[in-house]
């Protein structure tokens, strides 16, 4: 061996060696180290694991946020995390409206043909008769709830999309 | 000989370039590679993180290549106007913190009626503060509220149920004076206009206009306590039934009975002032942030609805200038347009 790749070679062996030293260095230094990976993957996770969530009736909710990045690729996967989301806000706002269309017709029954117009008359016994104005006053009633509850799904809907 | 003394060599030295990053900086703010799924795994120390947070959605801006003006963020106190968009993520996260709380104090919590009671949490608002509530058997429930238990009256008021009509508008009224106001609001405006509803039907029109009447004025005070449920009850109403283009057309009731309305509501304001100046409690404003959120909110409720608005508008009361259209609102419902 020429003495002057000897030397090329001692001299990269005490560069890698200064190198693991400084490497190692930086690791001790006294602030822990954080683990941002671990963070952000979990940040992820919890936004997966609520695919379809929404809120009926108030607040709103985010889709992942995107990390940023410049390959095609990762703009597709956006892309589709995008239309995802809207696609689940649709689907929970269908739901939102039919829960509330379910409610309004399970009050109609529960609350304006005979749970709520029962009495107790002065010989004990329970008389259910339902007249047609207090049907239609209750009626009203549950119609406004409604009617309330449709346009609160609107809303939940607009301000997800908005923040999509 | 040469070459195989001058492999290893090469691969020392690239072993060191890649052991030693360009600089000790965190690699995501000025490295080439601007993947942040490679960078974030560099190691940061706490007080890289700082700086970190600061820099992140600037950076992440470029590596998207949006161009720098665009990169520009409003400073929490500047003239921000979508709260998403013009402010940085850790400022943005204040900002719906703030609101959040906000929406406690107003007593935001929705109970799940029917068959909602199958749906998660998630669903509905602040369940978690009613939820124990619903439990309660509704003697159990009933005694709570009118003991003045704050949850307990908001989700007695929630029952919707018409047997308990008079005693949920009792509690409703105490809410009121509470401050927590939300679904207080909520259940006087939806009972204002079904009652109007109901005397319509029966053509007593004196009536039926003064529950009109009422229930704008529930709407009118829930704005000038920042408050929305009012006016999404009235608007979900008055824009999904024919009645309300017809015989309760609220334009008309409004102008035609403005004096009866602005003394109904001065004398609603007095009353409330008065309970609460009794019971030495005042009503808490909130910051200017949750004030933004709900100028941005209400361009969201308002989008497509001037028509109805209008009427409102004209009252000229100091609630009404938060239904005017501002150049935020503008700028959202431009947006919600382009969503479309």
């Amino acid at each position: 061996m020429k003495k002057s790749n000897l030397l090329k070679l001692i001299s990269s062996l005490l560069l890698l060696t200064l190198a693991n030293q400084l490497l190692a260095a930086q690791y001790e230094d006294d602030d822990e180290p954080i683990d941002e990976t671990i963070e952000v993957i979990g940040n992820k996770l919890e936004d997966e694991l609520l695919p379809g969530g929404g809120f009926f009736y108030g607040g709103s909710s985010s889709p992942p946020r995107s990390g940023g990045s410049n390959t095609q690729n990762e703009k597709d996967t956006e892309k589709d995390t995008e239309k995802e989301f809207k696609e689940n806000v649709e689907v929970a706002h269908s739901t939102c409206r039919a829960y509330t269309s379910a409610n309004y017709a399970s009050a109609l029954k529960s609350q304006c043909l005979s749970g709520g117009q029962f009495t107790i008359g002065s010989n004990g016994l329970i008389s259910g008769s339902v007249t047609l104005d207090a049907y239609n006053q209750c009626k009203d009633l549950q119609e406004a709830y409604r009617d309330n509850g449709y346009d609160s799904c609107a809303v939940v809907k607009a301000v997800r999309i908005k923040a999509c | 000989m040469k070459k195989i003394i001058a492999i290893p060599t090469i691969i020392l030295l690239g072993a060191l370039v890649t052991m030693f990053p360009r600089s000790n900086h965190i690699c995501e703010l000025d490295c080439d590679d601007p993947s942040p799924k490679n960078n974030l795994k560099t190691p940061v120390t706490s007080k890289d993180k700082a700086h970190l947070e600061s820099e992140k959605t600037t950076t992440s801006l470029k590596t998207t290549g949006v161009t720098s003006e665009k990169l520009k963020k409003v400073p929490l106190d500047g003239n921000w106007c979508d709260a998403k968009k013009d402010l940085t993520p850790s400022d943005f996260d204040l900002v719906e913190k703030a609101n959040e709380d906000w929406q406690v104090y107003l007593g935001k919590a929705f109970t799940k009626r029917g068959n909602a009671v199958h749906l998660g949490d998630e669903h509905h608002d602040n369940n978690q503060y009613v939820a124990p509530y619903q439990e309660l058997s509704p003697r159990e429930l009933e005694q709570l509220a009118y003991s003045g238990d704050k949850w307990a009256m908001i989700t007695f008021v929630q029952s919707g149920s018409f047997k308990q009509r008079d005693k949920m508008k009792q509690i409703a009224n105490k809410l009121l004076i509470s401050g927590a106001l939300y679904h207080s609001i909520e259940f006087l405006t939806i009972n204002e206009l079904a009652a109007a509803k109901s005397n319509a039907r029966l053509e007593k029109i004196d009536k039926s206009n003064h529950h009109m009447i009422n229930a704008i004025t529930y709407v009118m005070l829930g704005l000038q306590h920042y408050t929305d449920s009012g006016l999404i009850a009235y608007l979900g109403n008055i824009t999904r039934n024919e009645i309300y283009q017809d015989i309760l057309d609220p334009q008309r009731i409004i102008n035609e009975n403005r004096q009866e309305f602005l003394d109904n509501f001065q004398n609603l304001i007095g009353d409330i002032n008065k309970a609460r100046e009794e019971q030495s409690i005042q009503f808490e404003e909130p910051n200017l942030f949750v004030k933004k959120l709900f100028e941005e909110r209400l361009a969201i409720i308002q989008y497509g609805r001037d028509k109805h608005i209008k009427g409102l508008l004209e009252l000229a009361l100091p609630a009404s200038s938060l239904l005017t259209q501002t150049t935020c609102k503008r700028l959202i419902m431009k947006e919600l347009a382009e969503t479309k």
